[in-house]
């Protein structure tokens, strides 16, 4: 979406101009994102000064960084988990802050195992199996908790990852 | 006669290379795909991943003869004697979450469940077995995806809270008995080629470079990357050459044995006197001991023995013996009386 300049319209308040842009990935899928600033930290929930600061840092890096700039996203969608606690507590949250922080997983790994790739046991049920309907309605008790604290980026998150949840559960109960 | 509990696997003494290595642990790190990890777990989420866990694997645990402890209803000293027996960390001991422990009555299986990781299954075979302890593990790890969905990824595998596990989820760790190299001031060279190796080394009891009672757990470092056969045949290489050091150091000192024999002589002078005797001078007086009935200097008391002392005489089974918690000093001198009933039943 371009203005009559050629400049970029923020996708969110569809108003100011964007001049951030990364890449996100939703549902499986690498979207462009364009944001201006104000809509931009407005998604960053609750983090201090310092942490805009960095996510600065990661969401400046153009269209053409894409794994870098997902990290921008820096609250896991699992578990709330955020980018710098993970740094501080070197510890992960939930199977899915693997996804959320993989590029500084993956530095990680490499620097304690010399490797980044899985070549042992691959469980007898694989993990792609169908969510379960307990790990939605937990992820319900989030989005309703975040709502009432009015941590409403949260929610969203929370909600987005339901829906998406409950259409794999579906697609799962036709097959 | 009190009534000693059962010995358990890693204090069994019996098995291959069983003069230097006491045993084999496998441990393997698992996560319910579900459930968020410890660190964002909430009290709530840790009572219903116990619970699950508990449930799921209930039938398996009825199958192999297994015991459900929930720690969190277990008498502290009841919870010591579990982590003198290796069945559980210190960790899951002095958690406060909900948390429990699934174990079998010889001490070869003990799988914790809301640990670090929501399962942590370790087992135990005595002397060097690493295929066939890992063999052990993977089958029960089997048994234990059939009836929960583990977090694993196709790029990293299992995934662990700690990235330091991440992959296989796998430590193999063997505990050795290293008292010639120790003595020959040895062990740094070789403990720090072993880390060359790509093996960490550690003492079992102790901090830092010394190790109570000359004990060493070695185990990968390493759990992505490789497969668990390959980590396993990496280990065993390395325990090996640790294994041929200590063998050839002893060798070392049956050319003129008096040093040996004197330090087991004077040891067991002391077990057998000694009025008061901390934990630690009782480890280091075993080894000492065993050191020498290893290499023939002394005929009594044999391994068996000097295995039974080393298990009854920790903390928690000393206290769970006469039923109540007991000072330290109450302990040393109680712990030097058991030792001496035990090695001279006639005085």
């Amino acid at each position: 979406m371009a203005d009559n300049n050629g400049a970029m319209i923020c996708k969110k308040c569809q108003q100011r101009q964007a001049t951030i842009h990364s890449l996100e990935l939703v549902e499986g899928q690498w979207m462009e994102l364009h944001l201006c600033e104000e809509c931009a930290f407005g998604a960053q929930p609750q983090e201090s000064a310092q942490a805009k600061i960095q996510i600065i840092g990661k969401i400046i890096a153009q269209v053409g960084a894409a794994r870098d700039a997902v990290e921008s996203d820096t609250t896991c969608p699992g578990c709330g988990m955020t980018l710098e606690r993970f740094r501080e507590l070197r510890r992960l949250g939930c199977a899915r802050c693997y996804r959320t922080f993989r590029s500084l997983v993956e530095e990680t790994l490499e620097s304690v195992h010399e490797d980044r790739v899985h070549r042992g046991k691959v469980p007898e049920r694989p993990a792609n199996a169908p969510p379960s309907p307990m790990r939605i309605r937990r992820l319900q008790e989030k989005l309703a908790r975040a709502i009432d604290d009015e941590r409403f980026e949260e929610a969203a998150l929370f909600r987005d990852e339901i829906r998406k949840l409950q259409e794999q559960l579906d697609r799962s109960r036709q097959d | 006669m009190e009534t000693d509990p059962p010995f358990d696997e890693w204090l069994q003494g019996r098995g291959p290379e069983e003069d230097v290595v006491y045993c084999t642990r496998v441990r393997l790190a698992r996560n319910l795909e579900e459930f968020a990890f410890s660190p964002c777990q909430s009290a709530e989420e840790a009572g219903l991943v116990t619970q699950t866990i508990e449930r799921a694997l209930s039938p398996l645990a009825k199958k192999r003869e297994w015991t459900w402890v929930d720690l969190r209803r277990t008498e502290p000293l009841d919870s010591l004697v579990l982590v003198e027996r290796h069945l559980i960390s210190r960790e899951l001991e002095t958690g406060s979450k909900a948390r429990g422990v699934f174990h079998d009555e010889q001490g070869r299986i003990g799988l914790m469940v809301n640990e670090e990781d929501h399962i942590r299954l370790q087992v135990f075979r005595s002397g060097l077995r690493v295929e066939e302890t890992w063999e052990e593990a993977d089958l029960i790890d089997d048994a234990i995806s059939e009836v929960l969905p583990l977090a694993w990824s196709r790029d990293f595998g299992y995934l662990t809270s700690c990235p330091t596990n991440t992959g296989t989820g796998l430590r193999i760790s063997v505990l050795l008995h290293l008292p010639a190299l120790v003595l020959a001031k040895e062990i740094e060279k070789a403990t720090s080629a072993i880390h060359e190796m790509g093996m960490a080394v550690r003492g079992l009891f102790g901090e830092g470079s010394r190790s109570v009672g000359d004990l060493f757990q070695v185990s990968n470092q390493r759990t992505l990357g490789p497969t668990e056969e390959e980590i396993g045949q990496r280990l065993r290489s390395a325990v090996t050459q640790l294994i041929q050091w200590e063998r050839r150091q002893r060798e070392e000192f049956l050319r003129n044995p008096i040093l040996v024999e004197d330090r087991a002589y004077r040891a067991l002078g002391i077990l057998e006197r000694a009025r008061y005797l901390t934990s630690e001078e009782t480890v280091d007086l075993i080894s000492r001991l065993r050191l020498g009935r290893l290499l023939g200097l002394i005929e009594h008391p044999d391994l068996p023995a000097l295995n039974r002392i080393f298990l009854l005489t920790q903390p928690g089974h000393l206290q769970k013996r006469v039923g109540r918690e007991l000072m330290p000093q109450e302990r040393d001198i109680l712990r030097a009386e058991m030792i001496r009933r035990t090695l001279s039943p006639s005085s």
